[in-house]
């Protein structure tokens, strides 16, 4: 196995082969995050592909200052959030006027008389509420959120692709943080209520639109 | 600290994104305040949840659609990239030249370029026949104009005219035998005299004085004049035009001293080249006459006044003449032979020269008798008047010298190409260091924004 530098370089002399290997690497991580930024599967896959191709053409211009998987994500965070000014532009910016972006789940109730959650199944649901949830803040925020959190980047290293002060970048991830925080708690109260009362829970489908509560 | 600065930074806690002090500050505080301790708890959580969103598999479509972009892409770009990364050692400049390369434009443009380069001698070329076609075939240096020319001539012909048609009214015959007469009998019938003359003719010599008075008296008045033309006549008909200019010659009284073969030259057209003499009375009716037979495109047409050496020659033929029946009187008178001698050597010498005077005034005479015109003829190979396929003449030959002088020109204009971008190249080397600086600092600026 080679490492990434080597695979790297024969990249740069046009190894496609080399190329894909690495495609092979880091597709799941670039996947990812695509899809953590926008929140919808068909998006993510055209923003990942879209992302090694661009760091393919732009291959030989990459001089190693960072690693192979940084320049990744950046380049993948970068076209993420073009892509969601583009398509969110009228939409608000602030925190504080937050609207559902994005298609929400349906909360489902899960009747008592069901068979008790499956812990993998718990976990997938949870995966997905906190997806949703995501895709309710902005841009910025969410930006921000996903280079800290998921992908553990520093604070300076965030201001940089963010092209902000860190100041800001703080600024961000703590409200980012602080909001999703009331979300989950206000959820957790909402599901417990709904456990406790299944009837009412049949009649009231709530859909994932929170923003009216806040 | 207060439980709202505490929890403001919190986040920051968590990350340890703060000074050493501040940590410990807030590690105080939550020491004794359950609420903000609780608080650091649900954002943990709420930090590790997300921490613990998996990554997430991508479809299997995934691979195949982006190794078949890549592939398209390389194939396309990989001989470009490779490209871009040997020219990138050389600096921006190879990138500008290569993405000038690439541009759409540059190769119409340049291909334009080339070809004008090595069509601009054809091009002069045409444009030079076209605007003085004359200046090729004609025999002269100056352009006369025609209508000019008949009217300064009038003057001067009315003058002669009325001389000449005075001398053939005496004398009754054609004007060729005018040469052969005596000078004395046409001095005679002439016309009217002139004081200024009288005045010119003072010579020394006592013995001689009574012959001048008789000369005097008798003197030429009118001016001799030679008077000759060249002209240059587009045709419609080159043949038939040849024709009637020579009967006309031959109308007038004229005869033909020379005629040129026509040639057909690369063009098609017909030229030819003849020159006639013309009795000088009739002279400027001929020229009118002219006018007829086709387009004058030019003519020149001028006088020489030879009456000053024409009246010098005839009165030193006279002196001579004078001197010579003098001498024989002498001779019969006879004497010793060593006068005899001397007699006979200055008689001799008198007849040299009066052979010589004799000769100048035949000359003379011939000249202003007789008019020389000298007719250039060409036929176009367009004819306005009608049509003739007069174009398609002699093609074989118009062809194959049209073909050389083609390959010629572009011979000719490699060579002007290349002069001229050598004469350029200072000039490209003087923009090209100013170019670089300028980008440089441009760059520079760029950087520095940045």
């Amino acid at each position: 196995m080679y490492c990434d530098e080597h695979l790297v370089s024969k990249s740069k002399n046009g190894d496609l082969q080399a190329f894909e290997e690495l495609v092979c690497r880091y597709e799941r991580k670039v996947y990812s995050i695509a899809y953590r930024m926008t929140g919808d599967y068909d998006d993510a896959n055209d923003l990942a592909q879209e992302t090694f191709l661009r760091a393919f053409r732009a291959i030989s211009g990459f001089r190693g200052d960072s690693s192979f998987s940084t320049w990744l994500s950046h380049i993948v965070t970068n076209l993420c959030r073009d892509e969601l000014r583009k398509r969110y532009r009228i939409s608000v910016e602030s925190l504080d006027q937050e609207v559902c972006l994005g298609d929400a789940e349906v909360k489902k109730q899960i009747p008592s008389s069901d068979p008790g959650p499956d812990e993998i199944y718990e976990k997938l649901e949870l995966q997905e509420e906190l997806q949703s949830l995501l895709n309710t803040l902005s841009p910025e925020f969410r930006l921000a959120l996903v280079l800290r959190d998921l992908q553990g980047f520093s604070y300076q290293e965030i201001a940089e692709q963010m092209e902000c002060s860190i100041g800001t970048v703080k600024s961000r991830i703590n409200r980012a943080r602080n909001f999703l925080k009331e979300k989950i708690l206000n959820q957790r109260e909402q599901n417990m209520r709904w456990e406790q009362n299944p009837q009412e829970s049949r009649l009231y489908n709530v859909k994932g639109g929170d923003a009216n509560e806040l | 600290m207060n439980c709202k600065e505490v929890q403001e930074n919190l986040s920051f806690y968590l990350d340890q994104e703060l000074s050493v002090d501040e940590m410990n500050q807030i590690k105080t505080h939550l020491d004794y305040c359950s609420a903000c301790r609780e608080e650091l708890a649900s954002l943990q959580e709420t930090v590790s949840l997300l921490s613990s969103l998996d990554e997430i598999i991508p479809p299997a479509s995934f691979r195949q659609e982006l190794f078949a972009k890549l592939e398209k892409t390389a194939t396309q770009g990989v001989r470009v990239e490779q490209k871009e990364k040997s020219l990138c050692r050389y600096g921006g400049l190879r990138d500008r030249f290569r993405a000038l390369r690439q541009n759409t434009v540059f190769w119409p443009v340049a291909i334009t370029m080339v070809l004008l380069i090595l069509i601009s001698p054809a091009l002069l070329d045409g444009i030079r026949m076209g605007g003085s076609k004359s200046a090729d075939s004609s025999l002269i240096a100056e352009e006369f104009d025609y209508g000019q020319g008949m009217m300064s001539n009038q003057a001067r012909t009315d003058e002669s005219l009325n001389s000449m048609e005075m001398q053939s009214a005496t004398n009754g015959m054609a004007p060729k035998l005018m040469v052969t007469s005596d000078n004395n009998a046409r001095r005679k019938a002439d016309g009217a005299s002139t004081p200024q003359l009288m005045m010119d003719m003072k010579e020394a010599g006592e013995p001689l004085v009574a012959a001048q008075n008789e000369v005097e008296s008798n003197t030429v008045t009118a001016r001799k004049l030679i008077k000759n033309a060249e002209m240059y006549l587009q045709v419609d008909d080159y043949d038939q035009a040849l024709n009637t200019l020579k009967e006309n010659v031959i109308t007038l009284g004229g005869y033909i001293t020379n005629e040129t073969a026509n040639a057909v030259d690369s063009r098609g057209t017909k030229r030819g080249n003849l020159q006639i003499r013309i009795p000088q009375y009739r002279f400027d009716e001929f020229l009118i006459g002219m006018d007829d037979f086709g387009k004058l495109k030019n003519s020149y047409i001028y006088s020489q006044d030879v009456t000053e050496e024409y009246i010098d020659v005839g009165s030193r033929l006279k002196t001579m003449r004078t001197k010579e029946e003098r001498l024989l009187n002498i001779l019969t008178q006879s004497g010793n032979l060593s006068d005899v001698l001397d007699v006979e050597n200055e008689l001799a010498n008198t007849r040299a020269q009066l052979e010589s005077l004799e000769g100048r005034m035949r000359y003379l005479n011939n000249q202003t008798e007789y008019s020389t015109v000298n007719i250039s003829l060409e036929q176009v190979v367009a004819s306005t008047q009608q049509v003739s396929a007069s174009g398609l003449e002699g093609l074989g030959v118009r062809v194959k010298e049209a073909f050389i002088k083609a390959i010629n020109n572009i011979f000719l204009g490699l060579g002007i190409s290349i002069v001229f971008i050598s004469a350029a190249i200072p000039y490209l080397v003087v923009a090209g260091i100013l170019f670089v600086i300028v980008w440089g600092i441009w760059r520079g600026l760029k950087q520095k924004r940045k």
